[in-house]
C-alpha cells in the first residue's frame, strides 16, 4: 500500500495546470493553443468525454483553446456535464465539427491572432489553417506536463490504487482451465466498481513463452509484448505477462506483473524476480533530481550482455493525462537523448525492466515512484512475484 | 498473400485519385487490412501507423508481430520505435510510397507535417477522408456478417446490465456488468464504455452521476461491442424496479425506421431529430448529404421524453433490418 501524497483538490489541480501551461506559453511566446488530441484536452480543462473507440472519440472530439490572457480555458464539447464545476459558462462551447471542413473553418476563423500552437489535428482542421504559422504544441505541453503537482501525484496513486485491487480479483480467477478473458471480464468489473473514470486499454494477460522462436512471430527478434488478450484456457505452469490501465480524474495508471498459473514459482522464475527486483533498486539507488536518464540506465546495466529491457520500449516512462509521457528512459533514440533527460521533482517514473532467458521464459513487472526534493516516493505498492494475491 | 480489405481499399483510392494513404486512426487501419492491434481508448496523436501503395497493392502497418492477424505478409511489418530517424527510415524503405503524389491522411500535426514533408517533399497531402467514405459506402457481406456478431455480443452486454438494473444500483456498476459479459464471450473490447443513466431533462444520456438509480426512474443502458474489430450498438429505456421494465421505442420511432430505406438522406432522418451514423470498423461519419444505399450498416437513435432507443440497422431494398435485435 500507499500512502497519500495530499489530500486530493481537483478544482486547485486543474488550476495549477492552466497555469502552467501559460507559463509555458509565455517561455515560448505562443499567444493561442489549439488543442484536439483528448488527453490534452483534458490537461488543459479537466473535461471528461466517454470512453470509446479510437475513430469514435475522434468523431466526439472536445476541443480546447487556451491563450495566454484569459485566465480560463475555452472547451467546446458535446459533452457539457463532462465540463470541470468551476469552468464559466461563458468558456463551455458547443461541439465544433473540426472533423469536417465547414466546423473547422469555423473554428479557425475564431481562433486570435499571433502565434498559435496546436497539437492533433483531424486534416480537414490542418486544411482550414492554410498557411498560418503553426508550431508543435509539445513545445507547450512538454514542459508544463513534465512534473506534477502533488495533486496530480495523488490522482495517480489513487488511480494506480484502484488497478492494483483490481487485479487482485482478476489473479483469483487466474486459475488452470479459465480463460484468459475471464481475467479480463474480473478486472474490468471490478474497476468501474472501485470507482475509475474508465479503462483504457484492453487489459493485458499474455501467456508467454519460454522462448522468442516459440512464441509469436516477431519483427525485431525479441520478444513479442503486448499482444490483445485471447480466450485461450490456462494450463498449470503458465507464465502470464500482466498489463493493465485504467483512468481516474483523467489520470492514467500502469500495473504490471508475471502471474504463474496453478503452480508455485520456480527457482528460475523466482530468481528472475529477484533479477528484476535488484535492477529497479539499482535504478532507485541514483534516483533523485539532477540524475540524468542516462545515468538511471547505467544503473540498470546490462544482463548477459544485453540491456535488461524490452529493446522497442524503455526502462522508464513518464505517466499523466498520458499513459506514456515524458520523460522516456532507454528508448531507441540512444545514451545522448536519454543524458539530456534531467530529473527534477515531480517527474514520474514508471519503471519496467524486463528479464529474458531465451528458453526459460523471463519476468515483467512495473513499479511507480515519484521525484521528490531528495529522492523518490512510491506511487505504486512494489511488485510481488504472482501477485498482488487476494 | 493478401489482407483483409485491401482490395476494396485500392479501388476507392483508384477512384478518388489517391496514390497513398498514411493513416493513424486504428479503424482506418483496419479496414484497410483487417489487423487488431491492441486496444486503446480515445484519440490518439496522428502518427504513420499504416501505409498503403496503390502502385505496389500494398498495405504495410507498424506492428512487432503478425498475432492475431496472421497471413498479412511479415515483411511489411515494420518496428515501433520512439525515434523519428528511424520511423522515418522504416516509412522511406516502403517500395512505391516516396513516389506517390497524392498521399491521403487521416490526421496531422506541426511535427509530423515536417517529417512527412522530408520523405515525400513533392507529394501533395490530401484528406484520406473521402477515400474512406468511398470505402465504407460499399456493399460487403463480410462487414454485415461481422456487425451482425458483434450485435450479438453488444445485446447480450445491455441484457446483463438490465438485469442488474435495481434501486440502489450505482450506474458505473453496471458499466462492469456489461464488460464482464462480453469478456465472457471472449469480447474484451468495447465500441465505448456501457452507460447506465438516468433520463432526467436536458442531462447527458452519455456521462452518468455518480449517485445511486431509483426505483421509478427511466434509464437509458447503451452498449457497443467491438468484436474481431467490427463494431455494433444498441440503447434501450428501462423503469428502474423490480425487475426493471423495458420500454417500448419513444414517439415516431417506427416512422423514422421506416424512413432508413434507400434514397433517403441522411440530413433527412436529422430532421426528424434522430442520431444516424454508419457502423462497421468502428464509426463510420455521414454527413448530411449521405444517401442510404441498400447493404449500408447504420446506427440509429432517437431521443423524445424519456425514452430512447437505438439500434444498429441493415438498409435493405424493403424494411431495414435490425441486427440489435432481442431476439
Amino acid at each position: 500500500m500507499t500512502s497519500p501524497v495530499c489530500t486530493l483538490d481537483l478544482a486547485r489541480m486543474r488550476r495549477d495546470r492552466i497555469a502552467k501551461l501559460r507559463a509555458a506559453m509565455a517561455d515560448v511566446s505562443v499567444d493561442t493553443l489549439l488543442l484536439c488530441g483528448q488527453s490534452n484536452v483534458s490537461y488543459a480543462t479537466g473535461a471528461r468525454v466517454p470512453a470509446s473507440d479510437h475513430l469514435r472519440a475522434s468523431w466526439w472530439r472536445a476541443v480546447a483553446v487556451v491563450t495566454r490572457d484569459d485566465p480560463w480555458p475555452h472547451l467546446y464539447t458535446e459533452f457539457p456535464e463532462g465540463a470541470a464545476a468551476e469552468l464559466p459558462d461563458d468558456h463551455i462551447h458547443r461541439a465544433v465539427e473540426v472533423e469536417a471542413g465547414d466546423g473547422a473553418r469555423d473554428v479557425v476563423a475564431e481562433l486570435p491572432g499571433g502565434l498559435l500552437a496546436l497539437d492533433d489535428a483531424p486534416f480537414p482542421l490542418w486544411q482550414a489553417l492554410g498557411g498560418r504559422e503553426v508550431v508543435d504544441a509539445s513545445f507547450v505541453l512538454g514542459p508544463a506536463k513534465l512534473t506534477k503537482t502533488p495533486d496530480e501525484l495523488e490522482c495517480i496513486r489513487q488511480a494506480q490504487a484502484i488497478n492494483e485491487r483490481a487485479m487482485r480479483t482478476a489473479r483469483a480467477t487466474a486459475r488452470p482451465g479459465a480463460l484468459a478473458t475471464d481475467c479480463s471480464g474480473a478486472f474490468l468489473r471490478t474497476v468501474a466498481e472501485l470507482g475509475a473514470t474508465s479503462n483504457t486499454v484492453d487489459p493485458v494477460f499474455q501467456v508467454m513463452p519460454r522462448s522468442v522462436g516459440t512464441g509469436p512471430y516477431s519483427v525485431t527478434g525479441d520478444v513479442v509484448f503486448p499482444l490483445p488478450t485471447q480466450p485461450r484456457q490456462l494450463a498449470a505452469g503458465d507464465v502470464l505477462w500482466i498489463d493493465s490501465g485504467i483512468n481516474l480524474h483523467g489520470y492514467a495508471s500502469d500495473f504490471g506483473a508475471t502471474w504463474i498459473i496453478g503452480n508455485e514459482a520456480t527457482a528460475i522464475e523466482r530468481a528472475q524476480f529477484d533479477d528484476w527486483r535488484g535492477i529497479v533498486d539499482r535504478v532507485l539507488a541514483v534516483t533523485r533530481p539532477g540524475a540524468t536518464g542516462a545515468d538511471l540506465a547505467s544503473a540498470a546495466g546490462y544482463r548477459n550482455g544485453r540491456r535488461p529491457w524490452l529493446p522497442y520500449f524503455y526502462l522508464a516512462h513518464g505517466i499523466g493525462t498520458d499513459p506514456a509521457e515524458m520523460p522516456l528512459i532507454g528508448t531507441d533514440r540512444g545514451t545522448e537523448f536519454d543524458a539530456s533527460i534531467v530529473l527534477q521533482p515531480g517527474m514520474v517514473l514508471v519503471l519496467e525492466p524486463v528479464i529474458w532467458d531465451d528458453g526459460a521464459g523471463g519476468h515483467r513487472s512495473e513499479e511507480i515512484v515519484a521525484v521528490t526534493e531528495d529522492g523518490y516516493l512510491w506511487l505504486s505498492s512494489r511488485a510481488e512475484l504472482d501477485g498482488p494475491k487476494a | 498473400m493478401s489482407a483483409p480489405g485491401l482490395h476494396e481499399a485500392l479501388l476507392a483510392m483508384e477512384r478518388n485519385d489517391v496514390d497513398a494513404l498514411v493513416l493513424g486512426r486504428e479503424a482506418n487501419a483496419r479496414a484497410v487490412c483487417g489487423a487488431n492491434r491492441l486496444w486503446l481508448a480515445g484519440t490518439r496523436a496522428f502518427a504513420p501507423g499504416c501505409v498503403v501503395v496503390r502502385s505496389e497493392q500494398s498495405v504495410h502497418l507498424l506492428a512487432n508481430s503478425d498475432a492475431g492477424f496472421e497471413g498479412f505478409p511479415r515483411d511489411h511489418l515494420y518496428p515501433i520505435t520512439w525515434n523519428p530517424e528511424q520511423l522515418l527510415a522504416s516509412l522511406d524503405a516502403i517500395p512505391g510510397l516516396t513516389e506517390a503524389r497524392t498521399v491521403g491522411v487521416d490526421g496531422m500535426s506541426p511535427g509530423m507535417s515536417a517529417l512527412l514533408r522530408m520523405l515525400l517533399p513533392h507529394a501533395r497531402f490530401v484528406d484520406a477522408g473521402p477515400t474512406l467514405t468511398d470505402l465504407w459506402s460499399r456493399q460487403s457481406p463480410e462487414k454485415v456478417a461481422a456487425v451482425r456478431e458483434a450485435a450479438r455480443v453488444a445485446c447480450n452486454g445491455l441484457a446483463a446490465m438490465a438485469a442488474f438494473l435495481r434501486d440502489g444500483v450505482r450506474a458505473r456498476v453496471l458499466r462492469g456488468i456489461c464488460a464482464e459479459r462480453f469478456a465472457a464471450l471472449a469480447v474484451t473490447t468495447p465500441a465505448f464504455e456501457a452507460v447506465a443513466a438516468p433520463i432526467d431533462g436536458g442531462a447527458s444520456t452519455w456521462l452518468p452521476p455518480e449517485r445511486l438509480l431509483s426505483a421509478g426512474e427511466s434509464v437509458a443502458l447503451r452498449a457497443g461491442a467491438l468484436l474481431d474489430g467490427w463494431e455494433a450498438s444498441l440503447a434501450r429505456t428501462y423503469v428502474v424496479g423490480e425487475p426493471s421494465i423495458e420500454q417500448a421505442p419513444p414517439e415516431g420511432w417506427d416512422e423514422t425506421l421506416a424512413r432508413c430505406r434507400p434514397g433517403t438522406f441522411v440530413g433527412q432522418l436529422r430532421d426528424l431529430e434522430a442520431v444516424v451514423y454508419g457502423v462497421g470498423r468502428g464509426v463510420e461519419p455521414y454527413d448530411d448529404r449521405v444517401q442510404l444505399r441498400s447493404g449500408m450498416v447504420c446506427a440509429l437513435e432517437l431521443h423524445r421524453g424519456d425514452r430512447l432507443h437505438q439500434d444498429t440497422l441493415l438498409v435493405t431494398d424493403g424494411a431495414p433490418t435490425i441486427l440489435t435485435s432481442d431476439e
